[in-house]
């Protein structure tokens, strides 16, 4: 994949001796995370060989321990902030944020993972740790992508793993359909997106993000290769939109949320989202920047109807599965105002609601996984009637989560609804729309969240329900952590911005340090 | 005790959300304990805020006091900052004190058995907590944190310890409605860090500063705030056609929320108008006046006319708020001294009266088990005391001279009529609606020859079987605890309304030669 950058260099005429010279300078620091996350892959199937079938359930924890590793092994290096093996991915402050982002996430989906297997009768437990690692490796890498190249051989390693963890249920059908379809479809997009990718390689002879965007400054649009840009540019955005299950690109959603095991539900809704969303602004907000012009009107279209078919889709939903599947649709549509806008503050408010996104809506399926029974029932809206009584602290984070998730202060949900806004209200112009039509939404958004805080307070449960299930020890560490996480991001908003300003203000500098 | 420093502010509001907290970890304690527990709490809480009242007790002092300033999220300009003037002091005395009765009152003596849980009194303190809140915050996007935080307990209260199947339909309405309306004002907010602050500044929504920066901006960018600021206070209030929310939920919500929701939650709205309407945006303020007075003044006609073709007691008294909150706001935009003293004295007389009357109506509905005015008649006889009672309550929410809600309308009408004759006119004919209406109630349930109080067979749900608990006596020990306060500040106030004008007066009149400042330069 080096040649392909210094072939095209070479073509033009442009190599320098520095690019020689960094020709054979690696710097394998900058990805300690997959390092690590790798080898304990190895090390977990390795394992599982050798532990008798009792102890299997230490597997889980031994993944855990290399999620976190992984995660923190990013402050292990001081980033020299350029992109590293040739351009090919950066490290910087953004990757740090997406390490702690992904790999926590990738932690959480672990956690709950053990007490929910055991529940649904699941024995084979080891690449089942195994392959929500490499996906979590694969979206890592998505996130610090500096070239097509390994955007797309991220893109795949985190997909496949997840096609198999998506029908991952030995006994369900629905499983089953739901990783096929997450197959087809997903395959579908990957290749609109190969082939954007293919037309902007043809248009200007590099897969670099730094070097399309040097490119497509200098040269203008109208000229000879415009028309290669303009349809390359098309077929990026619909292989992301797809991806990041934008409407009308959505389709794929409720039913692989549906069918998926709920901790990978939980992962793919988190992880999957947070990672495209940063090849997103990568990409676009960094490679793409000269052409905003042109993709700020897809992009604005693409948020206004995700806002309001996914906001409108959610509230005739009566299982809750679903229900948060098109929530995350509609989540994807404020996320998308953000990075639409395309000034610093919409990139913060876009990282930093991820930061909250992840937090509420893991609690969200943390609950949903909490109550779901042996062969998937409990997860009707009706099924949290009288939760409340039942299990008022599992009642108290879905409540929590449900309100960050509409927005409503002074929850981290709020705060990153809030600052995506201002983006596209500083923006200004036609984007005003965009924060008006996310408050209608939004108003939606309450109303068939509170559905089921209603269920689990105001109704009188006249059933009892296997509610008062003792949740397992470490399914209640997520709870605790997505609970806390959820109050903490709110109150502490302050500080998790400082760091999020850093890691935004490093999607614009991409291009200003490689030249 | 540096006054400078002292978090007194804080610890109003906080002291509260701490109640609350204990009330609802503290392990198996009898009710009776927990009860005066919270009692105890909304007392503390009362007590501070005299201390706050009194500092303006001199009547001369203008601008904020007691000021607490953090930084918090520097993105979106928002601090946490308190700071009292003489208005918000005498809303937070309100509140801590409309607090403490709506807890009183959330026992089973008084016939409220239906709200007797350890999580409705810890809603009820967070409710009390948030409201001061938003009375103290000079931070705009504080201000609005404190604003949807009143959402949530108010949402609860309504929506499990409604009194009907309705009340969950009811407490999701107010919760849309409201959050519909202060979304407008969160993009607004927004708007107005980007459009005040210079580049490479901090942003910042500190009311002085923005008070400032404000007129800076163009009369069109501030039209188009100060609407969006509008859309929330207008559903708060609420003012005619966004009133459809208030009657459902102030009749579903058991009546210690009732009183807090119309007693001061109310008074948010109307707060926010004169703060964030009137005194930041002053030039859109006074473009808007005539349609704002209009919508005021169609709320105080339709609110009086509902009233009076009204069958139901609680539902009357819904609809006579929606009314008499349509003055207050009428004297605020009639934007001079006059008006806004008398619409701020409103406030305080009406929290007052308020209150009282949907107390007395519910002391009332848990001796006849009804709340409709068909089934009563001729009670004077019967409960001789309580009728004295809803005598003095009906001839001050009418506005009789010498009771509390008389000098707050007079100032309004008159502050009305210095800003057109015409506002006064059709203000004045809500009075004499007002007249009418509470005194065909006074008179169907206490004079009326006597109907046997039928003793219907009621479809008994565990929420309706508690109103035939209540033996049906005259006024009882309890009652008389929770009612003469009340009575005796309707009479006080309505004798010395001094009491309260005198410490507004200079804070009014500063505020309005300021924005009288800010307007004349761009003039």
């Amino acid at each position: 994949m080096n040649l392909l950058i210094s072939s095209s260099q070479l073509f033009q005429g442009k190599i320098t001796p520095e690019d020689l010279d960094n020709l054979g300078k690696i710097e394998w620091g900058a990805l300690w995370p997959a390092w690590v996350a790798s080898l304990g892959i190895l090390l977990i199937l390795m394992v599982d060989l050798v532990l008798p079938q009792a102890q299997r359930r230490l597997l889980a924890w031994l993944s855990l321990l290399v999620a976190i590793a992984s995660g923190a092994s990013t402050f292990i290096t001081d980033y020299s902030k350029t992109p590293l093996f040739q351009g090919m991915v950066a490290a910087d402050d953004l990757s740090r944020f997406m390490a702690v982002i992904i790999f926590g996430t990738v932690a959480l989906a672990i956690m709950a993972s053990p007490d929910y297997l055991a529940r649904l009768g699941i024995e084979v437990q080891g690449e089942y740790y195994a392959l929500i690692l490499a996906a979590g490796c694969g979206m890592w890498l998505l996130s610090i992508a500096t070239n097509f190249m390994i955007l797309f051989v991220a893109l795949e390693l985190f997909s496949l793993a997840l096609y198999i963890l998506v029908g991952f249920l030995p006994r369900s059908l629905r499983s089953h359909e739901a990783g096929f379809k997450y197959f087809l479809l997903s395959s579908f997009a990957s290749a609109f997106m190969l082939y954007g990718i293919a037309l902007l390689f043809g248009a200007y002879g590099t897969t670099s993000y730094s070097g399309l965007r040097s490119q497509l400054a200098a040269n203008s649009i109208h000229s000879q290769n415009g028309l290669l840009v303009l349809i390359g540019l098309a077929m990026l955005s619909v292989g992301f939109a797809f991806k990041i299950s934008a409407v009308p690109f959505h389709m794929w959603t409720p039913d692989v949320y549906e069918g998926a095991p709920t901790p990978i539900t939980a992962l793919m809704a988190v992880g999957t989202k947070a990672a495209i969303v940063v090849a997103f602004l990568r990409v676009f907000n960094g490679a793409l920047e000269p052409i905003a012009a042109y993709w700020q009107p897809i992009l604005y279209v693409l948020a206004i109807i995700t806002m309001i078919g996914g906001n409108l889709l959610a509230m005739t939903q009566t299982n809750v599965k679903r229900m948060l599947a098109y929530s995350a649709v509609a989540h994807a549509g404020y996320i998308l105002i953000g990075i639409a806008a395309n000034n610093p503050s919409g990139l913060q408010g876009v990282l930093f609601y991820l930061l909250s996104y992840s937090v509420m809506t893991t609690g969200a399926f943390a609950v949903v996984i909490a109550l779901e029974g042996p062969r998937g029932e409990g997860l009707e809206v009706a099924d949290f009637t009288g939760l409340g009584r039942a299990n008022p602290w599992l009642a108290a984070v879905m409540t929590l989560c449900l309100l960050s998730l509409g927005g409503i202060p002074p929850t981290a949900g709020f705060f990153g609804k809030a600052l995506v806004f201002s983006g596209a209200v500083q923006a200004g112009g036609w984007q005003l729309i965009l924060p008006l039509v996310g408050a209608v939404t939004s108003v939606i958004a309450v109303f068939y969240y509170f559905r089921i805080v209603v269920r689990m307070y105001l109704v009188d449960s006249l059933v009892k329900l296997p509610l008062a299930r003792r949740t397992a020890f470490s399914l209640g560490l997520v709870l605790l952590v997505a609970g806390v996480g959820t109050i903490a991001l709110g109150l502490l908003a302050g500080f998790a911005l400082n760091w999020v300003e850093q890691a935004a203000a490093t999607v614009g500098q991409l291009v200003a340090i490689s030249k | 005790m540096n006054l400078a420093t002292f978090p007194l502010l804080s610890i109003l509001i906080f002291l509260p959300f701490i109640g609350a907290l204990l009330l609802v970890t503290v392990p198996s304690v009898p009710e009776k304990a927990l009860y005066w527990l919270t009692v105890g709490f909304a007392a503390l809480s009362f007590g501070l805020s005299l201390v706050v009242l009194l500092t303006f007790a001199d009547g001369t002092k203008t601008g904020f006091y007691w000021v607490e300033r953090l930084e918090w999220v520097r993105a979106l300009g928002l601090n946490y900052q308190l700071g009292v003037d003489s208005i918000s002091a005498w809303l937070v005395v309100l509140t801590t004190f409309v607090t403490l009765v709506a807890v009183v009152a959330s026992a089973d003596r008084f016939g409220n058995i239906q709200s007797r849980s350890r999580f409705f009194w810890a809603w009820l303190l967070v409710l009390g907590g948030s409201i001061v809140g938003v009375f103290t915050s000079i931070n705009l996007l504080l201000f609005y944190l404190f604003w949807e935080l009143m959402l949530i307990p108010a949402y609860f209260m309504i929506g499990r310890w409604g009194a009907t199947e309705l009340r969950v339909s009811a407490a999701i309405r107010f919760v849309l409605f409201t959050l519909a309306g202060s979304l407008l004002m969160l993009i607004a907010m927004l708007a107005l860090i980007f459009t005040t602050t210079p580049a490479g500044a901090a942003p910042s929504l500190d009311f002085m500063t923005i008070r400032q920066a404000v007129t800076g901006l163009s009369q069109e960018t501030q039209r188009w705030m100060f609407l969006a600021f509008a859309a929330a206070f207008i559903v708060k209030v609420p003012l005619v056609p966004f009133h459809s929310w208030q009657p459902d939920a102030y009749v579903e919500a058991p009546v210690p929320a009732t009183v807090m929701l119309a007693g001061v939650m109310s008074k948010t709205g109307a707060y926010g108008f004169l703060r964030f309407g009137v005194l930041l945006f002053p030039g859109p303020a006074r473009d808007f006046a005539p349609p704002m007075c209009a919508l005021a003044l169609i709320s105080i006609l339709y609110g009086a006319l509902a009233a009076l073709g009204c069958g139901n007691l609680k539902r009357l008294l819904a609809y006579s708020s929606l009314s008499h909150l349509g003055f207050v706001v009428l004297g605020i935009f009639a934007i001079n001294s006059q008006g806004i003293n008398g619409a701020v004295l409103q406030m305080v007389n009406h929290g007052i009266t308020t209150p009282a009357l949907f107390l007395a109506a519910a002391a009332l509905a848990s001796r006849t088990g009804t709340n409709d005015l068909d089934k009563m008649g001729g009670l004077q006889r019967r409960w001789p005391r309580m009728g004295a009672l809803f005598l003095i309550l009906t001839l001050a929410s009418l506005g009789l001279p010498g009771l509390n809600q008389f000098a707050g309308e007079f100032l309004i009408l008159g502050g009305a009529f210095e800003a057109s004759s015409i506002y006064a006119i059709f203000g004045a004919i809500g009075v004499v609606l007002a007249a009418w209406y509470m005194m065909r109630v006074f008179q169907t349930v206490w004079h009326s020859p006597e109907e046997p109080l039928v003793a219907e067979p009621q479809v008994v749900t565990p929420r309706q079987a508690v109103r035939q608990a209540v033996p049906s006596t005259d006024m009882r020990l309890g009652e008389y605890i929770l009612f003469v306060p009340l009575v005796v500040l309707v009479i006080v106030l309505g004798v010395a309304p001094i009491l309260v004008t005198g410490v507004l007066d200079s804070t009014v009149s500063d505020w309005l030669n300021q924005t009288a400042a800010l307007l004349t330069p761009k003039r």
